[in-house]
This record gives structure tokens, C-alpha cells and sequence, in this order.
């Protein structure tokens, strides 16, 4: 085509030439066109090139990090990411609260086509009024709540609908699974997770989950991709493990809960404290509290008055005196106060017994709980002794616990005059709490040694035996090691123990506590309770401190029930209370033994006359705990009762033929230590001999 | 001359593979973020289901709610001395 054109051109030159003169016409005619179109066109290539380097270095070093950042943004979300709040647990593992993912449904009310349809079709799915759905969804706001955690089946309505401008949303829930059970002790969360009350406000810090900017890569949908390392275990808050038993827990609030309607009181609490540990076994108090539904509830209901209401003890003050003038070396326990016939009118104040008393030992006095002969004792004692071991077994201190707590009323010895004295000696003029009092007890128990008491357990698991929860700075619920402080010795402590024993087990007090085949120990308290004007009015608050067994005592409870109408003795009222809770406490943990055959207490005490005491203690020994032999072979029960024999073989399934008459068995078949096998008749031959 | 043309066809030749190799490994990963954030939703759902069946059973072993059944079923506490404990080779 070049070719074919050149001698057309070659022509035109010639003419041109011919023109102009020949010089240029021959210099052109020289030129090689193609050759300089193909460098024209390389050329332009280039400068396109460069334009287009030019262009990638603009964009990639000039705008780099604007464009960068704008691609970000697109492509990449940073969200506040609250953990889950971590779970409460008893000492068995058992979940008193946790959190589950709840959804919520909130509304775009701007981005909603048709609002009347989509108002229909909630206020059907989530049970709302049609009126308050409509108005929500006309709002001219960007964004509003529906209604917040919301059940599966609800969300799962909503989310099927498909309705434009409505979404679900995940939130956490806080559930008490056990509802009203140690309600106040646990306490509750607000809308935002946090602990507002009990144990979920003292133990915030280690339950919150930590709040953390995640960054989140989504695609062009705004759909987030899954981002290795993104699990929330990291941001999780820490589980609590508490010293709580569940089950001691109900038997606690079921005992006090009958107590408090059967004697129509206004409200009642208890304490279980495992004495070799210092474990706080149960918190009741009623009436009870849900924390599922705090908001149905007033303060008062959900204050957790055993650690944060200081009132007057009364009577079972008593013990800390007595065991404070026998360290003293002021009194023994055979020393006699004239007990003024149940009257005594000092310089400063009157007071009165229950009953008429002329001469009594201190044993005696703490057993009828005479107001009069402890008076004199703590004249004897003197303000500045008996304070000094009142501000050593914890009372005017807090106890450490970490839940909110008073301190209780324990003033200075110099503001004490003699008529505080008198009445501080029968617990009047101090105001103690519950954990207080369970901790001087325990002291008591702990054979005169300070114990603590607990209510977490490390997850360390650390040592038990004299652990001190201490509060700041160290932090609520940390451990530290407290070295043991001896406040009575031995033997005051066993003095005093022996007086709480007489109390129950003699003609105390106390003696509604009693329990067959067990030695329980306690003291009962009536205390008068001052009214608004601040005099002693009618209201009471009964109250019973009992320890069981008394000999090596293995639970402490404290029982008080305040402003009982029906009648206002600690006796009557709150000693059933742990007679009760003792019983299925024993029981829960095998160690309630049968009850003791009086017939046989009879004959040995004829047999070994001189030692009754000794005898009924070897009696109860020996019917301690019995537990049924479940050997992997038959075992011998020629010569046991037929009741018995019936048991063994019943725990293992099988039920034997019974031959002849009579309650004991004389033979067996199969022979003693052979297999069981599922096929086999296996006969007891039974006869009245034995 | 040949050699050099050669280098330059295996280069762009490598070039085109590894750069639809890239693609290719990019869209793998983007099914796979997605496959992985699906299935991460399923074990949050399940976990958040096995937590609400977890409170619920805790719920209905409740000391109460066994005592209403207990109680319904005309069971009461055993009396002292009629507690019998099984041993560890118990049933």
C-alpha cells in the first residue's frame, strides 16, 4: 500500500519541485514517512506512558494516604465491643447468675415504607400495643428502641417479617436461674450490666467484662468477615465462685420463711458459717427478693439488712461477756451474783428478768439469761476490759466480707458512762450485725482463736484456715493471709461452750433447739428495740445463736427474727428456726445419726451409775452416722434384724424371698461372698430367736 | 535478540499467573471469612441457646421446684433415723 502510493507522491514532488526550484523538493524527497510516523506514534505511546506513571505517582504518592484512609473506611469498621459479663457461682459450681445473649429490636424510623403495615405486624410479634408501635415507628428520629431483650420466639417473629427499617441487636441478660434464693446477697445489674446491689455491685470489677475497639473488615454490604482472633474469651469478665451451698440455703430460707409468717414478723435472717473453714454456708433473709424483677421491688426489700442493718443484740451478747470476765480472771463459772429476785434499781437505771432470782453461778446466769447477774458481771469486768474484747472479736469493725456492710455502733470507752455499761453487758446500747455476731461466735467455736469469715473462694483455691478477704487496696474479695490471734484461751472457750450446751440441753433457754442424738449448744436473745423517739418500745427482735454439735461444732447458725407479734422470745421464735436448719444441714451431709433409744440410755446409765453424762456421749458416738455396706458381693446377714438385711440387698437391686417368720434372719441363700448375678432367687430364712 | 524476547514472554506470561493467582487466592479468602463468619454466628447462636437450656435446668433443679414436685408427688423430708446413705459401691 506504501509502495503503492510512493510514485504518486515521487510525481507530486517532481511537480513541486519542478515549481519551486528543485532544492526542497529533493531534500523531502529524502525523508523516510513511515519511519517517522512510527517514531510520531512511539512517541505519543511515551508521552502516555509518562502521563500515566505520572497519574500512579500522583495517586499513589501524592494522595496515597487520603485515598488509603478513604478505602479504610470503606472496607474496614471499628465497633465497641462489651465482653459477657461473668457467672456467680456456689461453692458447688452450681450458676446463681449469669448472662445470656438476649436480642433487641430497635427501628429506623426515617428508612420505614409503610408504617402502618409494619406497626401491624410487630405490635403482633411482640405482643406491644398497636398505639405505642405506631408512634414509635412516626418519630422523626434516626433511631429508636422497640423493645429490649426480647424472648427467642419474639426475635425470631421479627427477624422472619423482614420489615424495612426494623433490626435486632444482641444484648446480654442477666438471669438468676434459683430467682428469690440469696436474692439480696447476690444484688443486680441495671440495663447496662453494671452491679447495683449485693454481690454483683461489690464484685463489679472482676464480673464487668472489659469493653474493647474491635476492628471489623466487611464487605461492600456491610456484612463482617470473620477476623482470626476475634473470639470475645479475652474480653470476657471473671466467673465469682461463692462459699454459698444451695442447698443449706433453702433449708435456711424455708425454715425462716415459716417462722416469719407463723409468728407474723416483719422480717427475718439467717446465717449458716461452716465453723472449721469459716465458710459462709447460707445468707437468708426474708421476705425474699427476686432479682430476675428487681424493679418490681422497694429498697427495703432488696437491702441486705444482714450485713448492712446494725440493731441491739440482746441476750446472745451475753457469751462475750462472760467469756471476757473468765479470760479477765474476774469471775469463774461457779461464782455467785445475787440476782436481786428479778428487780434491781441501780443509781442510773432499772432493770428486770423474766423470772425471780436470788443467787446464781455464771453458768446459771447465762443459762436463764439473767439481765441482772450479767450487769454485775460487767461491773466486775469494767468499761475499759469488756471494750478492749468487744474491739477484738470485730465488733465497730467491718467484717471484711465484701459486700456493703456497717459497721455497727461500738463507741469509745471514755463515752460509755456506767449505765452503758450495765446494759452493754445484756447486749443493749452496741449495735452489731448479723456477720458480726456470726463472726464473734465463730471465734467462740474456733476454741478462742479470731476466724474470719468467708464468702469467696479464691480460684486459686487458696488456704481456707484464717484467710482474711481484704478490701482495698488489694482489691475486694483478695485473700491474704492473717496470722492466727488468740482472744480467749481453751479452756475460757470451753467454758463458755459448756454454758451454751446447758442452755439448750439443760433447762435453759434455748431448750426448743434441742435435737435427738446431737449436743447443740446456743444462746437465745429477746432484745427490746428502740421505736422513732428513740426509747425502748414494744417491738423485739428474737433472736438464736446456735452451734452444732456443741462438743466439736461443725455449723454455726444464727437465726433472728425481727418484731414477731405472736409471740417475741428468741427461744420460741428463731431457736425452731435452727433447730430446723441444723437437722437438714446434719442430714444433707450425712451426719445426722439415728435418734437415741431412750430405753437404752436408761439401762446404761443403771449399768455404769456415777458418768450419765459419759455414758449418753459414748451412746451417741457410737450411733453416729450408719452407712449401708454395698459390697460388690452378697454380703452375711445371718443374724441381722430382717429390716437391715432387706436394706442390703435392696441397694442392690434385689429384692429377697422372705421364708418363715420372725425378725431375724438365721440363714441365706445364696452363701455370704458370692456374686450377685441378675438371675438368681435370693431367700432369707427367718425365725423370732435371734 | 530471541533470548531476550524469550525472558520478556515468561515474564509477562508469570506475571498474568501469579497476578490470577492472587485473584483467585483473594476470592478463596473472601468465601472462606465469609463460610467462617457464618458458621462463627451458628456457634454463637448454639452457645447462647445451650446458656438459656443451661438456666432453665438450673431453674427446674431448684431446691423450690423440686420441693413443689416433691410435694405434689406426696413425698416429704425423711425423719431422722430414716435416712439410709449409700457407699461408693451404692447403686
Amino acid at each position: 500500500m506504501l509502495r503503492a502510493k510512493t510514485p504518486r507522491k515521487t510525481r507530486n514532488t517532481r511537480q513541486k519541485t519542478s515549481r519551486m526550484g528543485g532544492g526542497l523538493s529533493s531534500r523531502l524527497g529524502n525523508v523516510d514517512w513511515g519511519r517517522l510516523r512510527i517514531k510520531a506514534v512511539a512517541g505519543l505511546f511515551g508521552v502516555i506512558w509518562c502521563l500515566l506513571w505520572m497519574r500512579a505517582w500522583h495517586v499513589q504518592v501524592i494522595e496515597g494516604d487520603r485515598l488509603a484512609g478513604m478505602a479504610r473506611r470503606q472496607h474496614v469498621a471499628a465497633e465497641l465491643v462489651t465482653g459477657q459479663r461473668g457467672s456467680i457461682l456456689d461453692r458447688n459450681g452450681q450458676v446463681l447468675a449469669r448472662s445470656v445473649e438476649m436480642r433487641s429490636v430497635y427501628v429506623h424510623p426515617l428508612e420505614v415504607q409503610d408504617v402502618d403495615n409494619t406497626a401491624a405486624v410487630l405490635s403482633r410479634c411482640l405482643d406491644l400495643p398497636l398505639p405505642q408501635v405506631r408512634a414509635a415507628l412516626s418519630e422523626r428520629r434516626r433511631f429508636a428502641w422497640l423493645a429490649r431483650k426480647v424472648d427467642d420466639r419474639k426475635a425470631n417473629l421479627v427477624r422472619e417479617a423482614k420489615l424495612s427499617g426494623v433490626g435486632l441487636t444482641t444484648e446480654y441478660e442477666r438471669i438468676y436461674p434459683f430467682r428469690q434464693m440469696a436474692g439480696q446477697l447476690l444484688g443486680f445489674v441495671g440495663l447496662d450490666d453494671k452491679g447495683l446491689e449485693g454481690v454483683e455491685r461489690a464484685m463489679d470489677d472482676s464480673l464487668a467484662g472489659t469493653s474493647t475497639r474491635m476492628v471489623m473488615e466487611r464487605d461492600a454490604a456491610g456484612r463482617r468477615f470473620y477476623l482470626p482472633g476475634s473470639s470475645d474469651n479475652d474480653i470476657r469478665g471473671g466467673d465469682v465462685r461463692l462459699t454459698i451451698d444451695m442447698q443449706v440455703q433453702f433449708f435456711a430460707e424455708e425454715a425462716l420463711a415459716d417462722a416469719v409468717d407463723t409468728y407474723e414478723a416483719k422480717w427475718g435472717g439467717a446465717l449458716v458459717v461452716d465453723v472449721q473453714s469459716g465458710d459462709i454456708l447460707a445468707w437468708a433473709q426474708y421476705p425474699f427478693f427476686n432479682p430476675n424483677a428487681y424493679k418490681e421491688y422497694t429498697p427495703a426489700r432488696w437491702r441486705n439488712r444482714l450485713a448492712s442493718d446494725a440493731l441491739e443484740p440482746g441476750s446472745t451478747f451475753k457469751p462475750f461477756l462472760v467469756a471476757a470476765g473468765l479470760q479477765e480472771g474476774v469471775i469463774t463459772p461457779d461464782t455467785l451474783f445475787y440476782c436481786e429476785k428479778g428487780k434491781w434499781k441501780t443509781r442510773t437505771i432499772n432493770i428486770r428478768d423474766t423470772h425471780s432470782y436470788d443467787w446464781l453461778p455464771v453458768n446459771k446466769i447465762m443459762r436463764y439469761s439473767s439481765n441482772i447477774g450479767c450487769a454485775k458481771i460487767g461491773l466486775e469486768l469494767g468499761t475499759r476490759r469488756y471494750h478492749d474484747y468487744l474491739v477484738k472479736l470485730g465488733f465497730g469493725e467491718r467484717t471484711g466480707v465484701p459486700v456493703a456492710e456497717s459497721k455497727g455502733i461500738l463507741r469509745k470507752p471514755r463515752d460509755w458512762s456506767e449505765a452503758d455499761l450495765i446494759t452493754a453487758s445484756f447486749g443493749q446500747s452496741v449495735s452489731v450485725t448479723a456477720l458480726q455476731m456470726a463472726q464473734g461466735y465463730l471465734t467462740l467455736a474456733n476454741d478462742g482463736v479470731l476466724k474470719k469469715l468467708r464468702l469467696f473462694i479464691p480460684e486459686s483455691g487458696a488456704q481456707q484456715q484464717d484467710v482474711v478477704p481484704s478490701p482495698s487496696p488489694v482489691g475486694p474479695g483478695v485473700a491474704v493471709a492473717a496470722e492466727p490471734r488468740r482472744i480467749f484461751s481453751h479452756k475460757v472457750a470451753r467454758q463458755v461452750m459448756d454454758m451454751l450446751r446447758d442452755v439448750v440441753e439443760e433447762d435453759g433457754t434455748g431448750t426448743r433447739a434441742r435435737i435427738a442424738g446431737i449436743t447443740i449448744g446456743g444462746k437465745t436473745g429477746t432484745a427490746q428495740k428502740a421505736d422513732s423517739s428513740g426509747s425502748y418500745g414494744k417491738g423485739r427482735l428474737a433472736s438464736f445463736v446456735g452451734l452444732v454439735p456443741i462438743d466439736r461444732p461443725r455449723y454455726l447458725i444464727f437465726v433472728m427474727v425481727d418484731e414477731p407479734t405472736r409471740s417475741p422470745y428468741g427461744g420460741v421464735v428463731a431457736a425452731p428456726v435452727f433447730k430446723h436448719v441444723a437437722l437438714r444441714t446434719m442430714a444433707y451431709h450425712g451426719l445426722l445419726p439415728e435418734p437415741v433409744d431412750t430405753d437404752d440410755l436408761k439401762v446404761a446409765e443403771v449399768q455404769k451409775k456415777g458418768a450419765p453424762q459419759d455414758i449418753r456421749q459414748e451412746v451417741r458416738r457410737e450411733i453416729s452416722e450408719r452407712v449401708i455396706e454395698t459390697a460388690d458381693n452378697v454380703p452375711d446377714v445371718v443374724g441381722k434384724p430382717v429390716r437391715r438385711a432387706v436394706e442390703m440387698f435392696a441397694t442392690k437391686g434385689r429384692v429377697p424371698v422372705l421364708k418363715g417368720t420372725g425378725q431375724t434372719v438365721v440363714k441365706q441363700s445364696p452363701e455370704p461372698g458370692a456374686a450377685w448375678q441378675d438371675d438368681k432367687e435370693y431367700i432369707l430364712w427367718l425365725s423370732e430367736r435371734s | 535478540m530471541g533470548g531476550w524476547l524469550l525472558a520478556i514472554i515468561l515474564s509477562v506470561l508469570s506475571s498474568l499467573v501469579i497476578g490470577l493467582s492472587l485473584v483467585w487466592l483473594n476470592i478463596e479468602r473472601m468465601d472462606m471469612a465469609y463460610n467462617l463468619r457464618r458458621m462463627q454466628g451458628e456457634l454463637e447462636d448454639r452457645q447462647s441457646l445451650k446458656a438459656k437450656l443451661e438456666v432453665e435446668r438450673d431453674r427446674l433443679l431448684s431446691p423450690y421446684e423440686l420441693g413443689r414436685k416433691a410435694v405434689a408427688l406426696g413425698m416429704r423430708d425423711a425423719r431422722q433415723g430414716q435416712i439410709r446413705r449409700l457407699g461408693d459401691g451404692g447403686l
